[in-house]
């Protein structure tokens, strides 16, 4: 299944408290995922909080979008990844 | 749904009966059959089930009602109360018997209602229809699977052990198959008889000569013997009939007996003298014959067991009829076959006939080889006779098959052959149809005019001879045809082409009327008249599992709502006809070329991918209508690319057939992507007006023109490509709107080069004006629930397929965080501001 580096904006920022109401917010996302047969490996985020990176892996780009947009969330560019480790080769 | 599935003997029936026995009262158990007659009745269990029901089924079925109406009449006495209905032996289902499975397949989750089907596996081969069937629903939620296991050695064992029998032996022989146990722990002789067949016989032998008759004679008749069918035809009494129940070899429910067992039956039939066996079914025949109400399909059998080649003759063709009126065409084209065995008694006329109805049934079950066969049996048979007529028709009808075939050099010859051979005699509904096939054609291959012209003539003789079939196959090809040269009359005539097929009750040429109504207006951008037709035709071929054409209808409307900029629907249209993955080529490359277009416009990755799969389809077509929007997407990746410099290979031969053809949306799109590549080209005044102004420089009209239409994109990338900045800017904000990014970078590179320095930033996306982040769609449909419409009732009203209002409920669900329907609703009605335009309440939507 490939894998996907989806880049999202948050024009007003992304607001995912620690605690048990930000755990439920990923939850959410992640059984709205099942769906559509997409899996959220992680992301990162940038400190301001309005653009995120997000690694998922998913049967094509249209799973990827429908489950986004299931889930609410914006889609700004989608490219597909392979992993590089750089210590591999030691 | 449940498949319960096994080796004959496994025990389906005693589990399904068992599971019956347990149920509640009050639940309603409806019984139907399939018989093993070696062509089924059609609708056999339906017919069965109408027997135990007292609404209207059963006077539907026997008064010929068409399908749709006796499977949706079927579906409400489901819906009316808690009821089990098991069919046995579906691996003997007619045709229609195996779409009626599939219709209530994909429906029974709502209902509070549970179909048990029973089949042998290992009689469900690769071509058999009931593997399609388990495919098509394989995914459908409320459909389960049950195979049976035979017996385990310790429950062998635990049965044989307390007899006094070898337990491991028994095992051994049997492979633990339960009838095969029972019927030997049932024999007195301590060995283990070798076979279920010597089990069987040996039961049967120790009743004695007059019960054994009965059997014999029971054993004739797959389905079920009529209790009085053995009082005439069987030389036994009542007593006997009675000894063969007690020993629990027969069955006698009402008015009907029947084995025990399938496998008891076959033994019992195949140790008959063949000499005794034909004298029984003449008996049967005679008693059947006089029967006011017997299926034509039961004496066919009997007719032919009983070696009576001239009951063959008289009553194949008439089970012929009934199964080819209820949808069973594959049973049809077998009566067919059986009364041609028998045929050499026949007429040359008779045959002739029987041969051009064998080749509609096998061109209708996509037995394309036997259909092309048959079809040149009956031309040769009647020219033999001397019918002119009947030969000119039978060309008519072959030509349609060859192109089916891909054989379209002979389709053509043959068509305009038979228009010569009929034009020599006085004009009749068979010239109409002749004329009505060449039309057809020269449509498919885009020459319009003559078409027009020849499919003119045929409506005009279909009339006259009130021939309402071939009127509307006729009307539908100079239908299809003025898409591209007087749209408004393409509208007329499909809809008349549609009222005609409706008037036969031609559910197949129906849903053909409004496809081409949806995918003509589509190809020359009327997307109003698009969108209605093809959801018409969505939703009419869902209701009747015509699965081609509602995958066709689909990725048209993928097509067109991608050509408006709706890529949100687009991608769930598409991805839903790309997963069911289609045999039929012209959905594949309509889907594919959608799915490769939207990767292409989002920058989206492997937009190539879909776009080779489906140039390569489409080149093996060699249609303009297949090649020109692949040759298009690929030319418009190509410049996202920025690789211009092969446009011209990608899109150059298409755009000189299209500029031949003088097709001028294809002309007109093509034309602009050599432009794109080189400025100096220039296209034919038949070119698409949009696409002709922009290259003739007047960007504003054009863009105007592309905005009137309903395609913003297009609009967008015009005004880019114009001189006034502001536009410009206008246009690159638009193309941010889109989240069309890879035109928006070309856009804003161009305009840095031109010394522009402040570019507007991304803009919100629309759905953040909501809370819930729900899309436009979404809100409509959201705006609904309220009043508690279904989902079928609210595709409806919004013109989609039920199928995509049920992702949107899925989405709404999902964005709500809420776990049904009804708090959907709820959440609705709190949050008015939200979801409700001004002045509007929930229940007034």
């Amino acid at each position: 299944m490939p894998r996907y580096l989806v880049e999202r904006t948050f024009p007003d920022g992304l607001a995912i408290p620690t605690d048990d109401a930000g755990a439920k917010q990923c939850l959410r996302v992640v059984d709205g995922n099942i769906e559509h047969a997409v899996t959220w490996v992680h992301s990162y985020v940038s400190p301001d909080r309005t653009k995120t990176y997000c690694i998922y892996d998913g049967p094509s780009p249209e799973a990827i979008r429908m489950a986004a947009e299931a889930n609410g969330l914006p889609v700004q560019r989608i490219t597909e990844v392979r992993v590089l480790d750089p210590y591999f080769y030691h | 749904m449940i498949f319960v599935s096994g080796e004959a003997g496994i025990g389906k029936t005693s589990l399904v009966n068992s599971f019956c026995a347990g149920l509640p009262s009050g639940t309603a158990v409806h019984f139907g059959h399939c018989d093993s007659l070696d062509t089924p009745r059609p609708l056999g269990p339906l017919f069965d089930i109408a027997r135990t029901t007292s609404d209207g089924l059963g006077r539907l079925l026997t008064t010929g009602a068409d399908r749709h109406t006796i499977f949706t009449v079927f579906l409400t006495l489901l819906a009316a109360r808690t009821s089990v209905v098991v069919v046995e032996d579906a691996h003997w289902a007619d045709e229609a018997t195996v779409d009626l499975l599939l219709f209530v397949g994909r429906r029974v989750g709502d209902l509070p209602a549970m179909v048990v089907v029973t089949y042998r596996d290992e009689e469900v081969g690769r071509e058999h229809p009931l593997r399609r069937i388990l495919g098509d629903l394989a995914t459908v939620r409320s459909v389960r699977r049950l195979p049976l296991p035979p017996l385990s050695r310790a429950a062998v064992a635990a049965l044989a052990e307390p007899l006094g029998r070898d337990g491991d032996r028994l095992y051994e022989v049997s492979g633990g198959n339960p009838f095969f146990v029972t019927e030997a722990l049932d024999t007195p002789e301590h060995h283990v008889p070798a076979t279920v067949r010597d089990a069987v016989l040996a039961r049967a032998a120790r009743l004695g000569p007059a019960p054994r008759r009965m059997l014999d004679i029971v054993a004739m008749v797959p389905d079920r013997a009529e209790v009085a069918l053995l009082r005439a035809a069987a030389d036994v009494n009542a007593t006997a009939l009675d000894d063969c129940v007690q020993a629990g070899m027969l069955i006698v429910d009402e008015t009907h007996v029947r084995f025990r067992h399938e496998l008891a039956r076959m033994a019992i039939e195949a140790d008959v003298p063949a000499t005794h066996r034909i004298e029984l079914h003449a008996r049967i025949l005679e008693y059947l014959g006089r029967a006011a109400s017997a299926d034509p399909a039961r004496l066919s059998y009997h007719a032919e067991a009983a070696a009576d080649p001239a009951a063959v003759l008289r009553y194949a063709p008439a089970a012929a009829q009934r199964a080819a009126s209820l949808g069973a065409h594959r049973e049809a084209a077998a009566h067919y076959a059986r009364a041609l065995r028998h045929a050499s008694g026949a007429s040359p006329s008779q045959a002739a006939g029987l041969w051009a109805r064998r080749a509609e049934e096998c061109s209708l079950t996509g037995q394309l080889t036997e259909a092309i066969d048959a079809s040149a049996r009956a031309i040769e048979l009647w020219r033999a006779a001397g019918n002119v007529e009947r030969q000119g028709t039978a060309m008519a009808r072959r030509s349609a098959l060859l192109w089916n075939f891909g054989r379209n050099h002979e389709a053509h010859e043959t068509a305009r052959a038979a228009v010569a051979l009929l034009e020599k005699l006085p004009p009749g509904p068979d010239l109409a149809q002749a004329y009505t096939e060449l039309a057809y054609l020269l449509m498919l291959a885009r020459d319009i005019t003559g078409a027009i012209e020849i499919g003119s003539t045929a409506i005009e003789y279909a009339e006259r001879y009130a021939a309402e079939v071939v009127l509307a196959r006729a009307l539908n090809a100079v239908g299809s045809a003025y898409w591209f040269a007087d749209p408004d009359r393409a509208v007329d005539t499909l809809v008349r082409s549609l009222a005609a097929a409706r008037r036969v009750g031609d559910d197949q040429a129906v849903a053909a009327a409004m496809c081409n109504l949806g995918s003509g207006a589509g190809e020359i951008r009327r997307y109003r008249i698009a969108e209605r037709w093809l959801a018409e035709t969505v939703d009419w071929c869902t209701e009747r599992d015509l699965d081609t054409l509602r995958g066709y209808a689909l990725a048209w409307l993928a097509r067109v709502q991608l050509e408006q900029a709706r890529w949100s629907e687009a991608t769930v249209t598409a991805t839903e006809v790309v997963n069911a993955d289609p045999q039929h080529m012209p959905t594949r490359i309509v889907a594919l070329t959608v799915l490769g277009r939207l990767r292409a416009r989002r920058g989206d990755p492997d937009a190539h991918a879909p776009l080779e799969d489906a140039w390569t389809l489409a080149e093996q077509t060699g249609d303009l209508q297949r090649l020109w929007p692949t040759a298009a997407a690929r030319a418009e990746l190509a410049w996202l690319n920025g690789t211009p410099e092969r446009i011209e290979e990608l899109v150059g031969d298409t755009y000189r057939l299209a500029v031949r053809l003088g097709q001028e949306w294809a002309t007109g799109e093509l034309g602009h992507w050599l432009w794109i590549a080189d400025n100096k080209v220039r296209v034919p005044a038949v070119a698409a007006r949009p696409y002709a102004l922009q290259i003739a420089g007047d960007w504003q009209l054009a863009a105007q023109i592309w905005r009137q239409l309903g395609c913003p994109y297009e609009a967008a990338l015009v005004l880019a490509a114009g001189d006034d900045t502001d536009q410009q800017l206008a246009a690159l904000h638009e193309l941010h709107r889109l989240g069309a990014w890879p035109a928006a970078e070309l856009v804003a590179r161009r305009l840095r080069e031109h010394g522009v320095r402040r570019l507007p930033r991304q803009p919100r996306r629309a759905t953040r004006d909501n809370p819930a982040h729900l899309t436009a769609r979404e809100l409509e449909v959201l705006r609904l629930l309220p009043q508690g419409l279904r989902n079928v009732d609210i595709a409806a009203r919004l013109h989609l397929s039920p199928k995509t209002v049920d992702h949107h409920v899925s989405a709404i669900l999902a964005k709500l965080g809420v776990s049904s329907r009804q708090e959907a609703a709820r959440w609705a009605r709190k949050a008015p501001g939200g979801v409700f335009k001004d002045g509007e309440t929930p229940e007034a939507t």
